[in-house]
């Protein structure tokens, strides 16, 4: 058992030294993730200008695309491909906020969403104005 | 809750979420069944199911999402004996637009009846893809293989397939459906199970 914990750990350094030397803290990223929180302004927007909702899923999932399709090329046909597919999704007025998860999910696990915060603080500010 | 005896059986799973704090999910739950004096599992009908979801870390292009189950079933059904105790390790790793799940549980059983396991381990690797990508976001196929250790020693795992849709029908709405079948395990393995949900978010 001990002997093959052991061989595991240094399989690890051999293969991946950077990982085997860093701390935990350098494994874990957490981004702190929670339930949105309680309050009157929670889905005000959708509520009261639900044509602004649509916009701002189209715009959501146009910013989470087209990073993701630039990080994986400088093709100006695939970037061309993208725009369009990105034009037809705002103009489709989705309903629903896309998940930028599956939209970007390489650009995802590099960086956290700027939409949410964004989002928060238009539906408080939609709210405050009513 | 499925039944292994060459009947039909009808269970209604009813399950409430909270995030009570930062990356920290808990939740309260019951499943009442048709034909409760005859379930093999641990958990009985009207056993109270508490439990805690916490997520260590966010997918990274290093490692994958990790996080941990820890359930609690407390027996307050019928026929129930034993508070069951059941760990899981939940790993999470995109593939392009679809996830990959590997779900790792073990369960400690509370008091295991006549020539049951006092503990059993479940696998499931599942996998979920967006239908429609990339122009709908709302409708996703969900598919897994399973395994689980007999309730009793001696008797071949259950194991077998699921596939599913599930459907956001409106912000706070979800649907979902699914069926499954138990291709491998004991003579009295469930050959087609079925299940229907709804989740609303408040």
């Amino acid at each position: 058992m001990f002997i093959s914990l052991l061989a595991r750990v240094c399989l690890l350094v051999v293969l991946l030294p950077g990982l085997a030397a860093a701390s935990l803290q350098d494994w874990l990223e957490q981004r702190n993730q929670r339930f949105y929180l309680r309050g009157s302004w929670n889905w005000t927007i959708s509520r009261q200008l639900p044509e602004l909702q649509r916009e701002f899923n189209g715009i959501d999932f146009g910013h989470a695309y087209l990073a993701e399709t630039l990080l994986h090329s400088n093709d100006d046909a695939v970037i061309e491909q993208a725009r369009l597919e990105i034009l037809a999704f705002i103009a489709s007025k989705p309903a629903l906020p896309p998940d930028e998860a599956f939209i970007a999910p390489t650009f995802y696990r590099l960086a956290w969403s700027p939409h949410q915060p964004g989002r928060s603080i238009t539906t408080i500010w939609t709210k405050g104005g009513r | 809750m499925l039944n292994r005896h060459k009947t039909d059986r009808f269970a209604f799973p009813l399950e409430v979420l909270y995030g009570a704090y930062w990356n920290l999910q808990v939740g309260v739950g019951s499943t009442l069944s048709t034909q409760p004096r005859t379930i093999d599992e641990p958990e009985k009908s009207g056993d109270l199911r508490t439990f805690a979801l916490y997520n260590f870390n966010q997918e990274t292009l290093q490692l994958p999402a990790l996080a941990a189950k820890l359930s609690l079933d407390l027996p307050t059904g019928e026929h129930s004996h034993g508070v069951d105790t059941k760990l899981t390790g939940i790993v999470t790793r995109s593939l392009g637009p679809a996830r990959v799940h590997l779900n790792l549980g073990y369960e400690f059983v509370g008091r295991a009846g006549d020539g049951g396991r006092n503990g059993r381990y479940d696998v499931v690797l599942g996998a979920q893809y967006p239908l429609g990508y990339p122009r709908h976001f709302d409708t996703t196929l969900l598919a897994d293989v399973f395994t689980q250790q007999a309730v009793r020693s001696g008797e071949t795992n259950p194991s077998g397939i699921e596939v599913g849709i599930r459907r956001q029908i409106a912000p706070l709405v979800v649907i979902d459906a699914g069926v499954g079948t138990e291709f491998i395990g004991p003579a009295e393995r469930v050959p087609f199970f079925a299940t229907a949900g709804i989740s609303l978010g408040f």
